[in-house]
């Protein structure tokens, strides 16, 4: 659990727009993007940017992408 | 740590091995640079990097240890940044567009460990729990759980 409390997905109505297409395709909200639910403007925002720059949105190609990811989250020891 | 599924599903080939090597010798060399002033720790990162073992080296191609000599500064020690970075970069192939993208995710990955990181975001799922333990290890797995947990 986080250390901090989170509003259900379906809390508001913008919440529970944004949260919509984990629903579709059938699986929980990725903790990672959970946790930005008290802002639903910056969780929309931060998934606009993850779009535009990871997972292939890049001029890098998603593999340059995960490299870069990958050293980046394991510098910093993070288990995200 | 999901990110290093995604590299090892899109590297190709039979390279997990490969891709836990680079992991495990980029998280010991983390490790050591946090036990160290910024700019001692970074060089040892660099090193890391130049002494890569044989398995992580192989999952690498041409460019790659550029943007992870690059990626160690921008991460760690952005006030080390200076034009000749860029340069380097540009050196080994980069145009401006590729290297604003490198750059670009970086701070993507930056800014998503901070968030995970500052407020105990942890990795759940006995899937994801095993591929953590194959990546970090079983103690360093178990640390993050207890980091994690309610006090």
């Amino acid at each position: 659990m986080p250390w901090i409390d989170l509003p259900a997905d379906d809390a508001t109505k913008d919440l529970e727009r944004a949260t919509r297409p984990y629903r579709k395709e059938g699986r929980p909200v990725p903790s990672v993007i959970a946790i930005m639910k008290p802002n639903v403007r910056a969780l929309r925002g931060v998934i606009q940017m993850n779009n535009a720059v990871t997972f292939g949105g890049s001029s890098l190609g998603q593999r340059r992408e995960e490299l870069i990811a990958t050293a980046t989250s394991a510098l910093n020891e993070c288990f995200y | 740590m999901s990110h290093a599924g995604f590299l090892r599903d899109h590297t190709g080939g039979d390279c997990e091995a490969g891709v836990i090597a680079l992991v495990q010798a980029l998280k010991a060399a983390g490790d050591e640079a946090a036990k160290q002033p910024l700019i001692a720790g970074v060089a040892r990162v660099h090193e890391a990097i130049d002494t890569l073992p044989a398995e992580a080296r192989a999952i690498l191609s041409g460019g790659d240890l550029q943007i992870l000599h690059f990626t160690a500064e921008a991460a760690l020690a952005p006030r080390q940044m200076e034009r000749a970075r860029v340069a380097y970069l540009r050196d080994a192939g980069f145009d401006d567009t590729a290297i604003h993208d490198i750059v670009h995710v970086v701070c993507c990955f930056s800014y998503m460990n901070r968030l995970a990181d500052s407020l105990g975001v942890e990795v759940v799922g006995p899937e994801r729990l095993a591929w953590a333990e194959r990546l970090y290890g079983a103690d360093a797995t178990a640390a993050h759980t207890a980091w994690a947990a309610p006090g």
